[in-house]
């Protein structure tokens, strides 16, 4: 196991010093993932803390959200495993990521958290929050955010899984963050459609998680099942493309 | 008679005579220094110096090493280059500053003085010293360094003259010093003369003039004396400051050489020849006849301090010999005191990994092949070998291991059954406090499981291939040198490939190191062997030097034959303390360990030191030994002897009886009985009673009894028990109270359970009293061919039952059962959930809930019994809806007992557990319904059929008594009455009584009284032979019995029993029964052994989950020891078979005199367990000083440990956390503090802690001790495991079918703060990627048994029936919370009175802390045990008044701030509290969750927090706190957040101040709460009103502000 430390270490060590390495080209990633079953009811959270205010929301369990018109599945997260790989100077450091607590909810359910940009969590509501953050690799933290304040959080380290966010005062609230060293991460909109643009060309490893699913180990491909290890494929982007996968099935016995 | 020049004998013949003595004196001379010079000792010692010689030969060459020469050489350049340096010239200048300037004053002096030759005579040219630095500073070209040196020496040399010749000014201006002094004292003396002699005044004039002078000379030498003396101190200071640097650098070198220097005269000492330096050697010393005079080889005599032994008519103080062979008993591994230096020998089996190496060179010239294949394999492997051990025998031994080479990492190769099988496993050990899988490969830390080859080793084969030569395993090992690696699949890292090296590790006796140095022997341990020698602890005859004199004791059978082979030994019964086999050997700690308690794991020793004597200990107290056999800790007045382990005072239970009995108490009597009853411990209580009782009987006495209040049996009979005594017994009779019986069972059942408990509960403890007699019939069978023996024992029994039984019932007294609510219903499922989650499976187990039982420790006592199948013990209970619940009496008794234990068994541990009838409201608040959980839990435990039980065949019920048991029973009062009557007497009393005339009948027998003459009913009978059997057995020793409580234990009691004289013990015929096949469990059980089977047979129809196995085996040990009637035998032979001393003795005794021992469910290691604890038991104790006598911390601890015990706290408590010990690389963990934290809330380490974290062992790994818990999973609450690659691992099922062999992370959080890898860690942190490979130890978690267990099950409910989001994470606080950190806590007031009446305090917990039945006393030690632990002040001694002044000052402070800043126009008293209260109402922060006073926020439970208007009386202010500004480094699961995160205060429109200032104010208004509410009692109006106010923003930066307006 110390060999298999050593090497993580060495490879997180990579992962930080990566920079902006000059690709021989840039392409996208475009693909639609389609719930294979019946479209699920979401629950509707039993709202029993600030009432007066969260009450109205009319909150629902946020952890597998289908569309009824096109099963296209909410929040499923994509993003490229390799490291070290080279970021398109349109990808901006600089700009802030947001994370707002409003209407009891964590708005964006699922965020994207690039370690070169700072995290703003922020709480809109006339309530307190709070947000605990369960990080793997990097401290985990737990800071009250005062109604209408923002507090700045910032990441050193690429976590291995999508790492959630929860509050303890409201226990039905939790999201997502993917902090990852590039920028690479998709999530899927309420079509199911997830885009990465600007990818360097080349053949890549992309992940594929969903919150209920865990890895999306399974798919239907025009279909044909299709095995994805660990929620992985490798796919080939190619220089000024745009690799459309199209609609991908997510078999619906891989809900947990 | 004429004198003759005959001589009386003939000359001749006396020549004769005088050569052949002379020749014989020669003769035996020389056999006496031949049988000397042959001693066994002399060559045991002669060996263990060679071994010595050899070893630190061996090591020396660990500095022969290219590191440590590299380090040598490099110390040396460093001197070297020290010595050509030149000196600074800042000092060289300031040298001869003072040099040159000798003080002036000694110039001046010279005139006016006597000479004292040259006075400055200084030989120092600064001009040539500054040539010689220069050529130093620049060397000419050639110039050697040698010549340097040369230069150096010279500019040293000069400074050093200039040092010298000052001291010798110094000098000799002291030595002229010294005469003026004389002189002026003379001159003073003249004087005075003068005076007395009235010289003229001009004489004495002149007289003091002199004298003047002489002062005046003495002030001038003093002046010039100290200014020299300045003068020469800060020249020798420059000259140190030039020479300092050489000096460091000689010392560097010094160290380098310390330990080599160390080694070589370590052999030079221990090297004996002939011939040393061309001298004689010390070899010749120990040539026979001169080795009987001065030989190096020498008796050791070790004097013990004070300790004595007794040799019958006298004590005598012990010196002991034993280290005269065993010389290596203090040798330690260097640099590890406490690690034995030479263990017992051992063969293991060691991985040895293949390097990959370029393909190696020839040898070169010069060089054999051979020696060239030796340097390949150092410089490979860092292996040298030699053809010889340590022993001297021809074996390819270990000579030499480089540290970080293949040899030094090599790994022991774990047994089969320690392999790690699969994650599921791993997850589960870690979870768990029992179980063989443990991710580690157990226990690595002992010398014989310890990775790497060490010095010494003797390598037996390789891959299985014997090696005889070092050359031959040089061969072998460099042929495998694999070319191309394979690939881990998962990890792409190359797989190394290894050849397995047998290796035989260690020595045999007695050239062993005495293990555990830490706790024995050692010099750092608490029995170093110079104090306590070795016979105080191992007894035998410490002053012989002779292996069979020393008495020692073989371990076994086959030690036995070796030694009597080898050694002649036999067994000297002379010696009346022999040796302890290495088996019994923890017996002595009991000599000076009397409470036992104190040798359990602790702090400073976490490896258990007693293991063996802790487990008889523990055996006794859970099986109840001490009912019958009384342990009272003491043999006479001042003896102390183990452990006092006697039953309390029975005074409650008299109480009760005396309350029973009588009729027509008055209200003062009754008082004082009941308050007796409540509280037997109260000393107040028992002595009002005992005053009004004895009053009573002076009443009686007086008046007649019909004046009296109590009868006579209270007067006679009970009313000394009321007595009291200074030091009563303190345990509870370890079986339930049979007073009020009858409410409890039924006839049949009883009839059944005391015929043979294991029938119905395989578990229990409760022995086997009857059926025990099998192998007296088989004895008149087989031995006395008497096939129709009918034994008195198959007729008697079962009557004896049944009096038992009828006795019981009869005198059971009437039992006030506890109503349920009208209209409430039970319900099975729901019971369940109850009994699973409220607290039953602490103490109890349960056929439906196996899990529980992986968390308990194997030895652990469970408190209460398996409660599987108790519908076949009382009946099923009716639910259906039209059963009518209150006519079934097992649900009224069982529905009594869970609600209120007390009310049934004064002294019982089963506690109240507050299942009270409630409300079922919904969300929303609406009450649907209403339960009654201890009713559930009835129906549930009650609705178990799942089992084919019945009553055991042939049990006798009083209706099936027939003519044949009427003439049994007859039989057997008469054997009672023949014990107080003549024969025929008996006979007619048997029958018809005893008439009431009869004068002195005892107790029993007045059971008999009969006025009326008539024939006694078979009910009377029954009666009196169930109190003759109750007293027989002796069931009042377990049990509280309605008429037995005054009776004494049956049992011999033990004090002292460890010394018993064996020839007063009744071996009786074992030899016959042993050799009649009848104690060879292998060959035939014998008449006991089936009890065996019959357990067998029980489990198959009804099985618990926690077993007791009774094994009959007979090992070979204990088999000598029986025939040798040696009292370990006699025990063991006891316990296994406790009937069979009755074989071939019944046939002339009576039936009631044949044994009554019952049969215990023990394996062989409880057996041996218990006889350890046995032997211990002796009256000896050492003197005083060497009385195990704890500190004041250390008392409580361990008090406070028995109360624990008692009430069974771990049973739901996690006392200490899990404590891993981890070996990992350098790099392998990227760690880094904690950076937020307030300085009082961070724990720091010496700067020492942290380097030696930084410090790599042998394997070049670092190593870190951590305690905490695996993170639990937010979906399952069990321990997260990741792969390699961080696929999360479910067990036991597995998201993809990868191996189950690679959990390669397991994260794990710190409950106590660390060092690891240089970095301090903080409570609270995680060690995200830690492998189970990392770690090499592994303490699971002490106690917590409920809570770990409960963890998933209350995840899984809460996320079913309350939040579906809810984290698994935050489990643990919902379960009984962990107890670290308990004593640093809470105030230790509030623990005493929570402990008597607990209430209470999270909301979020499943389960209520019970009511214990516990004692003030019990409390305050639990209590000071917590405040010890954490080395806390105890009592609490915060002081309210200083804190109220201290308030006072501090909003005088605040106040004056707001007003400088213009926030308020003049201070208001009391603003500073209320505006801290102002951030705990506020909606942001403590009021989402935390109940204050009235108000209790909105949701469901498990979101609530405690009430912050009482945590004054709980909470010490420090914690407090800490707590507010870092939940999670004092409960790392916490979901309570940071309010004040550092550096960013609330709101200041809230509370005006730093982060600070606002943590210090909610302290002082949380811990003045009372103070503060006294005004202000409604805290919802202030809610309301924060609430209606803006919403408070904190102040944004507008850094902050600007990323919010964007987003």
């Amino acid at each position: 196991m110390k060999r298999i430390n050593s090497t993580l270490s060495v490879v997180l060590t990579l992962m930080l010093m990566s920079s902006a390495v000059a690709a021989e080209g840039w392409g996208n990633l475009k693909v639609r993932l389609v719930f294979g079953g019946d479209v699920p009811v979401p629950a509707k959270i039993n709202v029993n803390k600030d009432i007066n205010f969260c009450g109205k929301h009319g909150l629902i369990d946020e952890g597998l959200l289908v569309n009824k018109e096109n099963k296209g599945i909410a929040n499923v997260i994509v993003y490229v495993r390799d490291k070290d790989v080279s970021v398109h100077p349109s990808y901006v450091a600089d700009d802030p990521i947001l994370v707002d607590n409003t209407k009891c909810r964590f708005s964006p359910h699922v965020t994207p958290v690039w370690t070169k940009r700072t995290l703003m969590l922020k709480n809109s509501d006339p309530v307190g929050h709070n947000v605990k953050v369960d990080t793997f690799l990097n401290p985990p933290i737990n800071p009250v955010i005062p109604s209408g304040s923002v507090l700045k959080q910032t990441y050193t380290k690429t976590e291995p899984l999508p790492t959630k966010i929860s509050c303890s005062i409201h226990p039905w609230m939790t999201g997502w963050l993917v902090i990852r060293d590039n920028p690479y991460v998709g999530v899927a909109d309420k079509d199911g459609v997830v885009e990465i643009k600007n990818i360097p060309a080349g053949e890549l490893e992309f992940q594929f998680w969903q919150e209920k699913v865990g890895y999306v180990r399974e798919v239907e491909l025009e279909g044909k099942t299709v095995l994805w290890n660990r929620g992985r494929v490798k796919l080939t982007i190619e220089d000024g493309e745009t690799l459309d996968l199209g609609d991908v099935t997510v078999p619906a016995k891989l809900v947990k | 008679m004429p004198a003759t020049e005959q001589t009386l004998r003939d000359q001749k013949r006396l020549h004769v005579v005088f050569g052949i003595s002379s020749v014989i004196l020669i003769l035996s001379t020389v056999w006496m220094f031949k049988a000397d010079h042959d001693r066994q000792w002399k060559q045991y010692q002669s060996k263990a110096r060679d071994i010595n010689i050899q070893m630190s030969t061996w090591r020396q060459l660990e500095f022969e090493t290219a590191q440590v020469l590299k380090s040598e050489e490099e110390a040396v350049a460093a001197l070297d280059a020290t010595l050509v340096a030149p000196p600074s010239t800042k000092l060289l200048d300031s040298f001869n500053t003072i040099a040159s300037n000798p003080p002036l004053e000694i110039v001046s002096l010279a005139e006016n003085s006597k000479p004292l030759g040259p006075l400055v005579d200084i030989d120092f040219d600064y001009d040539v010293l500054k040539a010689q630095v220069e050529q130093l500073a620049t060397p000419v070209d050639g110039a050697s360094v040698d010549d340097l040196k040369a230069i150096r020496i010279q500019v040293i040399a000069t400074l050093a003259g200039v040092v010298k010749d000052f001291k010798d000014i110094e000098d000799r201006l002291l030595g002229e010093l010294k005469f003026t002094r004389a002189d002026y004292d003379a001159a003073r003396a003249s004087v005075g003369l003068g005076v007395r002699d009235g010289v003229d005044a001009n004489e004495l004039t002149a007289r003091q003039k002199k004298v003047d002078k002489e002062k005046a000379k003495i002030d001038g030498l003093e002046a010039n004396y100290q200014a020299v003396s300045n003068s020469r101190i800060k020249l020798k200071q420059i000259l140190g400051d030039i020479q300092s640097s050489e000096k460091d650098a000689q010392r560097e070198l010094d160290a380098v050489l310390a330990d080599k220097t160390r080694l070589q005269a370590a052999v030079s000492d221990l090297h004996s020849s002939f011939l040393d330096g061309g001298l004689p050697g010390k070899k010749w010393l120990e040539l026979p006849v001169l080795d009987a005079f001065n030989s190096p080889l020498k008796i050791e005599n070790k004097w013990s301090d004070d300790l004595e032994q007794n040799y019958n008519f006298s004590m005598v103080r012990r010196f002991d010999r034993c280290t005269t062979c065993h010389q290596m008993m203090e040798k330690s591994l260097p640099g590890e005191a406490t690690e034995p230096g030479f263990v017992s020998e051992r063969l293991v089996q060691i991985e040895l990994p293949i390097p990959l190496v370029e393909e190696t060179a020839n040898p070169e010239e010069g060089v054999g092949y051979e020696e060239h294949r030796q340097n390949l394999i150092a410089d490979i492997y860092g292996l040298r070998l030699v053809p010889n051990g340590l022993m001297g025998d021809k074996v390819v031994a270990v000579s030499f291991v480089e540290p970080n080479k293949p040899a030094a990492r090599a790994q022991v190769a774990t047994d089969a059954e320690e392999q790690l099988a699969d994650p599921g496993e791993i997850a589960g050990a870690m979870l768990k406090s029992t179980g063989s899988v443990s991710p580690v490969s157990a226990n690595s830390l002992q010398r014989h499981t310890r990775h790497g080859l060490e010095v010494g080793d003797v390598i037996v084969s390789v891959d299985g291939n014997v090696i005889e030569t070092p050359d031959a395993l040089a061969r072998r090992l460099l042929k495998i040198r694999p070319d191309v690696y394979l690939e881990d699949e998962l990890t792409f890292e190359p797989i190394v490939p290894t050849v397995t090296l047998t290796v035989k590790r260690g020595l045999s006796h007695p050239f062993v190191s005495h293990p555990r140095l830490d706790l024995y022997v050692g010099s750092l341990s608490p029995h170093t062997v110079s104090d306590f020698a070795c016979t105080i602890c191992h007894e035998g005859q410490g002053s012989a030097t002779d292996f069979e004199w020393a008495s020692h004791t073989p371990d076994d059978p086959l030690t036995r034959k070796q030694w009597i082979k080898k050694y002649g030994w036999f067994d000297n019964v002379h010696w009346i303390y022999p040796q302890h086999p290495k088996r019994f050997i923890e017996s002595t700690c009991l000599k000076c360990h009397h409470d036992v308690t104190e040798l359990a794991p602790s702090d400073r020793f976490p490896e258990a030191p007693a293991p063996q004597l802790m487990k008889g200990y523990n055996t006794i107290r859970k099986f109840g030994c001490y009912g019958c056999h009384e342990v009272n800790g003491f043999d006479g007045p001042d003896k102390r002897v183990g452990p006092d382990l006697r039953v309390e005072p029975n005074t409650f239970a008299a109480a009760q009886q005396i309350l029973a009995t009588t009729s027509g108490i008055p209200a003062e009597h009754t008082a004082a009985l009941d308050a007796v009853v409540e509280s037997p411990e109260s000393g107040a209580a028992r002595e009002k009673l005992y005053a009004l009782l004895l009053s009573d009987k002076e009443v009686s006495d007086a008046d007649g009894e019909e004046a009296s209040v109590f009868s006579e049996d209270t007067h006679s009979r009970l009313t000394p028990l009321f007595k009291g005594s200074d030091t009563p017994g303190s345990l509870r009779k370890p079986g339930p109270s049979l007073r009020y019986i009858g409410s409890k069972a039924e006839d049949a059942f009883l009839f059944d359970w005391i015929a043979k408990p294991s029938n119905f509960r395989p578990s229990s403890r409760m022995p086997q009293f009857f059926g025990l007699n099998d192998h007296i019939k088989r004895e008149h069978q087989e031995v006395h061919g008497d096939e129709a023996y009918d034994d008195p024992a198959e007729r008697y029994e079962p009557i004896e039952i049944l009096g038992i039984v009828a006795y019981l019932n009869n005198y059971s007294q009437s039992f006030d059962f506890l109503e349920w609510e009208d209209g409430v219903q039970p319900d099975v499922s729901r019971g369940k959930i109850a009994f699973e989650e409220r607290g039953c499976l602490a103490c109890h187990s349960h056929k439906d809930f196996p899990d529980v039982e992986d968390f308990r420790a194997v030895d652990s006592i469970v408190q209460g019994p398996d409660l599987s199948y108790l519908a076949a013990k009382f009946g099923t209970v009716d639910t259906s809806e039209n059963a009518t619940l209150d006519t079934q009496q097992q649900v009224k008794w069982l529905y009594t007992w869970v609600r209120e234990p007390t009310r049934y068994h004064k002294r019982t541990v089963m506690p109240n557990l507050f299942l009270n009838a409630h409300d079922v409201t919904t969300a929303e608040g609406e009450v649907t319904g209403r339960v009654d959980p201890a009713l559930d839990i009835v129906a549930y435990l009650l609705s178990d059929e799942g089992h084919n039980w019945s009553l055991a065949e042939g049990n006798l019920t009083h209706a099936a008594i027939g003519d044949a048991e009427t003439a049994n029973l007859d039989g057997l009062m008469v054997e009672h009455l023949k014990n107080a009557y003549f024969d025929s007497v008996a006979k007619e009393y048997a029958q018809t009584g005893i008439p009431a005339d009869e004068r002195s009948v005892k107790v029993a027998e007045s059971e008999l009284l009969n006025p009326s003459g008539e024939n006694l009913t078979v009910d009377q009978k029954l009666l009196y032979i169930g109190r003759k059997s109750i007293a027989k057995f002796g069931c009042y020793g377990c049990h509280d019995i309605p008429g037995f409580e005054d009776a004494k234990p049956i049992g011999t009691g033990l004090a002292d029993w460890g010394r018993k004289d064996p020839s007063k013990l009744a071996f009786e015929h074992m030899h016959e029964y042993l050799h009649g096949a009848h104690g060879h469990a292998e060959e035939d059980h014998g008449a006991e052994g089936h009890a065996d089977d019959s357990h067998a047979d029980a489990d198959e129809s009804l099985s618990g989950v926690r077993q007791n196995s009774y094994v009959n085996e007979l090992p070979g040990f204990f088999e000598e020891a029986i025939l040798g009637h040696n009292r370990t035998g006699f025990i063991y032979q006891k316990l296994r078979e406790p009937r069979s001393f009755d074989y071939h003795t019944t046939t002339n005794k009576n039936y009631n005199d044949r044994l009554r021992m019952p049969l215990f469910p023990f394996s062989t290691e409880d057996r041996e367990a218990v006889i350890t604890f046995v032997l211990g038991l002796v009256a000896e104790p050492p003197r005083e000083k060497y009385m195990y006598r704890p500190s004041e911390r250390d008392r409580a601890i361990q008090e406070g440990a028995r109360v624990i015990d008692k009430f069974n706290c771990k049973g739901c408590h996690v006392f200490e956390a899990e404590k891993w010990t981890l070996a990992f690389g350098e790099g392998d963990f990227d760690l880094s503090s904690a950076s937020d934290f307030y300085d009082f809330a961070e724990s720091h380490f010496p700067e020492a802690d942290v380097s030696a974290s930084l410090e790599t062992n042998k394997q070049s790994l670092r190593t870190a001790v951590i305690e905490g818990m695996p993170v639990l999973d937010d979906e399952t609450a069990l321990p997260q495991l990741f792969d390699a690659e961080f696929t999360p691992i479910k067990f036991p099922i597995f998201e993809d079918p990868i191996s189950p062999s690679v959990v390669a992370f397991t994260p794990f959080q710190l409950w106590r703060p660390a060092v690891v890898d240089g970095v301090v860690m903080q409570a609270g942190q995680r060690l995200p990627e830690l492998g189970p490979s990392q770690v090499v130890d592994r303490k699971p978690a002490d106690g917590g048994d409920l809570a770990r267990y409960l963890l998933p099950g209350v995840t899984a409910r809460e996320k079913q029936f309350g939040n579906p989001q809810a984290k698994g994470g935050e489990a643990w606080a919902w379960v009984p919370p962990p107890l670290i950190g308990q004593g640093a806590k809470v105030q230790t007031d509030w623990m005493h009175d929570f402990l008597l009446n607990p209430f209470p305090i999270r909301p979020a917990v499943v389960l209520r802390m019970p009511k214990f039945n516990m004692s003030p006393a019990e409390a305050t030690k639990l209590v000071n045990y917590f405040a010890a632990k954490d080395n806390v002040a105890y009592p609490y001694d915060y002081s309210k008044q200083d804190d109220v002044n201290a308030i006072t000052e501090s909003d005088d402070q605040y106040n004056a701030t707001l007003v400088t800043q213009n926030l308020i126009e003049s201070p208001i008293a009391g603003r500073r509290l209320e505006d801290a209260m102002k951030i705990v109402t506020n909606q942001n922060f403590c009021v989402k969750c935390h109940i204050v006073g009235d108000f209790v926020p909105e949701g469901s439970n498990k979101a609530k927090a405690p009430d912050l208007a009482v945590i004054y009386k709980r909470l010490r202010p420090e914690y407090l706190q800490r707590w507010i500004a870092r939940p999670n480094s004092i409960l790392p699961y916490t979901a309570m957040p940071v309010n004040i995160p550092i550096g960013k205060p609330v709101s200041q429109d809230l509370y005006h101040g730093s982060d600070r200032e606002q943590i210090n104010a909610l302290v002082d208004l949380l811990m003045n709460y009372d103070l503060y509410t006294s005004g202000n009692t409604s805290i919802t109006s202030l809610v309301e009103e924060q609430k209606a106010a803006a919403p408070v923003v904190a102040p944004a930066t507008p850094t902050e502000a600007a990323a919010g307006a964007e987003e």
